[in-house]
């Protein structure tokens, strides 16, 4: 448990100093504006990310919560799963926006395949979670 | 899969809270064990065997287990 919790937080971390760094850059370099959007959105996701981590092990400490086989068989089926479909959505989307049938620019379909993964994992993990087993009966 | 977790466990006056921690599994676990959603590791139903003093496959019966055959043998006249 402490070693996730130190994962996130470390990545929590990156992505705010990530953040505030552009930020310095972005005011020496004028001439990307965009840089201003990206640590705006980079510092709070960070800043998120770490409280979040915080709570959720606060809350899993409290409640003597611990990692057995069965939530980890399902975090990993989960987890591919996850990944699967949001590849299977990548590769949709690519052909939506090379057909020109959908007009996205490169970040916002970054973002859309980023949103997929954590909101299928998510959906899937509380799903699995529920039926008890990956192939619950 | 049937299992005969909580006739046992009500045996040793065990609660699902202690099996676990004896076991070292979550309550919630120990729950989709009992009602036969889960489907443990060896390892697990090793250690549940062994907290509750009872044989692997007394606790544990699978639905499509084929009845044991009838070796007896029978002597005519």
């Amino acid at each position: 448990m402490m070693t996730r919790l130190r994962w996130k937080l470390l990545f929590g971390g990156c992505m705010t100093i990530a953040g505030g760094l552009l930020l310095l850059i972005c005011n020496w370099m004028t001439q990307f504006r965009n840089i201003v959007l990206l640590s705006g959105a980079l510092i709070p996701m960070g800043l998120m990310l770490i409280v979040l981590s915080l709570i959720t092990t606060w809350y899993e400490k409290k409640a003597d919560v611990i990692d057995d086989e069965r939530t980890l068989k399902i975090r990993a089926h989960t987890y591919m799963k996850a990944f699967s479909f949001s590849i299977t959505f990548a590769i949709v989307l690519s052909v939506l926006i090379y057909s020109k049938v959908l007009v996205m620019d490169a970040g916002s379909a970054i973002m859309a395949i980023f949103f997929t993964m954590i909101l299928s994992s998510s959906l899937l993990y509380w799903y699995y979670n529920r039926q008890g087993d990956i192939n619950g009966e | 899969m049937i299992t005969k977790i909580k006739e046992y466990r009500a045996r040793y006056s065990l609660t699902q809270e202690e099996l676990a921690k004896k076991v070292g599994v979550r309550r919630e676990t120990i729950v989709f064990l009992e009602q036969g959603k889960y489907n443990p590791s060896l390892r697990l139903a090793h250690d549940i065997a062994k907290a509750l003093h009872a044989p692997i496959e007394d606790l544990f019966i699978f639905e499509d287990d084929e009845p044991e055959p009838d070796h007896r043998v029978v002597l005519i006249d």
